[in-house]
């Protein structure tokens, strides 16, 4: 009798579960299907084979970077999601909602360098971009901004505001700024003369670098921990003690910064953070 | 006591001489539609209401309100703002011929106040006196129409079953039981236009606070663009989103630029004309006349 309970209580917990899969499965594609729209743009190069610069201002949106096999073009698509709340309301007298999710987006090519400009609408357009590996990169966003740079080879700076921004598999150097998310960066390779700079201030700045790199760190978390697998020589703050100021003080400055040279130093990296740690880790 | 009385009764007989008077007036014009395909109206300040009708001839019925500081001041209002009428190359052209509004006729059938724009030195002496002038006009049916104002009035057009256009900037565009209507335009105010036939060419509707509702034949076939800042855009007929416009440039030098646009595209019945709407803040309707 027992037995049979309980059997009957593991095929009704099976078949909920059953039931409830079918259920999602049903609704997220369907949802997901009639709010998305995605443009594509071929941009040829003028100059293939030689080294690219990209750059992206745009104001809501998230971009999304890979580096690949092409040589002669770069592929731009730009995708608007409708996640406005009235997308779910129903309307009276029978009418239906179009979305109202286009941005200009406007593409220049001169010389390969590629420049990508959006407008300052309140719709979301998020663009996914291909190109040669040897690129250099400029990325401006803010809004819903999150930025994923994988498998590029040049200079970057990366910008955003609302998102993390994630560098995987790159060389060269790279500067990153956001304020609301973490910043992750891991190097193939890193350029031994440029020094770099990563700031956020809620979020984690976690750096991958090869065991041979050569940096001095200047580190700051006011309210996280510095974490490395590296051999750090920690140095004295060079700018602790100042001699006299103009009103003839004498002026101690204690300021968060920690300084370490690693692999007997080499260009200046910085990394700061408030809310977060920061991690520096071998390959 | 009688020393203040006196000083009062002074001083409210010189006001009075200063005092803004006002007139109001109305005429009835017969128009002569002989060889005319078109007619424009085009007002200043004021309202203009159109009524197609089933009698061969065309009438023109104005209100016209004229106030003014002092006596010259209304001379100078009563000989300036006149009805003039002006037949050329088929179109009949009605509008107020007051010198500084400079109303001009292009080579191309299109009629427009230019002095409003291009005559700065006539703008620096204040015109003395204001006006409006409230228009009722009655067409054949078949009588193709272009009509605008600027300031104090609505547009409105009924049972005129040709070609119909219509520009205002301060008031609402209302045209019913239409034949075909190519553009629309207004900055501050709602458009709503309902059509007797499914459009052939392309359309162009705009506003920048106001809505923007047409209302179709319910076998409406068209491509429909749609653009507005801060409001939704909804429609009553079955639909399917077409991608962005997208626009490639080459310039000289190698330079290559390429567009996408922000108009929301999308397909009703199998496509056809462009109708293009647009707004800041409002919604947008294209709906289908029951």
């Amino acid at each position: 009798m027992f037995n049979l309970t309980n059997h009957h209580i593991m095929k009704y917990i099976i078949w909920n579960f059953v039931s409830i899969a079918i259920g999602f499965s049903l609704i997220l594609p369907i949802s997901s299907f009639a709010q998305n729209r995605t443009e594509e743009i071929v941009v040829p190069l003028s100059e293939v084979g030689s080294r690219g610069k990209l750059e992206v201002h745009i104001h809501r949106g998230r971009v999304t970077i890979e580096g690949s096999n092409r040589t002669e073009d770069v592929l731009v698509e730009v995708s608007s999601e409708d996640k406005d709340r009235q997308a779910q309301r129903t309307y009276p007298n029978g009418l239906k909602r179009i979305p109202n999710n286009v941005t200009n987006i406007r593409i220049e090519e001169d010389g390969n360098e590629i420049e990508i400009h959006g407008d300052h609408s309140n719709k979301v357009s998020d663009l996914f971009i291909e190109l040669p590996s040897n690129f250099d990169l400029e990325i401006h966003t803010h809004h819903n901004g999150d930025i994923l740079v994988s498998n590029v080879s040049g200079v970057m700076e990366l910008n955003s505001h609302h998102g993390p921004i994630t560098a995987k598999d790159i060389s060269g150097a790279v500067v990153a700024n956001t304020h609301h998310g973490a910043i992750k960066a891991s190097f193939k390779d890193v350029n031994s003369d440029v020094p770099m700079a990563f700031s956020t201030y809620h979020g984690n700045v976690e750096l991958k670098l090869p065991s041979n790199t050569a940096f001095s760190g200047k580190l700051q978390s006011s309210r996280g921990e510095i974490l490395t697998d590296f051999e750090m020589t920690v140095k004295p703050d060079p700018d602790r003690v100042k001699k006299r100021n103009e009103n003839g003080h004498f002026e101690v400055n204690l300021g968060g910064w920690v300084y370490g040279d690693v692999n007997q130093g080499g260009p200046e990296f910085m990394m700061k953070t408030y809310h977060g740690d920061i991690i520096i880790q071998k390959n | 006591m009688n020393r203040i009385l006196i000083t009062i009764f002074l001083l409210c007989s010189l006001g009075s001489s200063f005092a803004q008077s006002r007139i109001k007036d109305s005429i009835q014009l017969a128009l002569d539609l002989n060889q005319v395909s078109r007619v424009h109206l085009s007002n200043i300040n004021g309202s203009i209401t159109v009524k197609g009708t089933q009698r061969d001839q065309a009438e023109l019925r104005g209100v016209r309100t004229l106030s003014a500081m002092g006596e010259e001041s209304m001379k100078d209002a009563q000989a300036d703002v006149q009805v003039t009428t002006l037949k050329k190359d088929g179109h009949l052209f009605i509008y107020l011929n007051i010198p500084r509004f400079g109303f001009e006729v292009d080579g191309e059938g299109k009629g427009s106040y230019a002095g409003c724009y291009d005559s700065p030195k006539g703008m620096r002496k204040p015109l003395g006196y204001s006006f409006t002038y409230d228009f009722v006009l009655y067409i054949p049916h078949n009588t193709s129409l272009e009509i605008s104002t600027i300031n104090d009035g609505d547009l409105s057009v009924e049972d005129v079953y040709a070609a119909v256009q219509a520009k205002n900037i301060n008031g609402s565009i209302e045209l019913h039981n239409i034949g075909r209507v190519s553009e629309a335009h207004t900055i501050n105010g709602d458009i709503h236009i309902t059509q007797r036939e499914i459009p052939t060419q392309d359309a162009f509707f705009s506003t920048i606070n106001g809505d923007v509702k047409l209302w179709y034949p319910e076998n409406l076939s068209a491509e429909v663009l749609l653009m507005s800042r801060r409001g939704e855009l909804l429609t009553a007929y079955d639909w399917k989103a077409l991608s962005p416009e997208t626009e490639k440039i080459t310039e000289e030098k190698g330079k290559s630029t390429y567009k996408i646009h922000s108009w929301n595209r999308i397909q009703i019945g199998n496509g056809g004309p462009k109708i293009h709407m647009e707004t800041l803040n409002g919604d947008l309707y294209v709906l289908k006349d029951k």
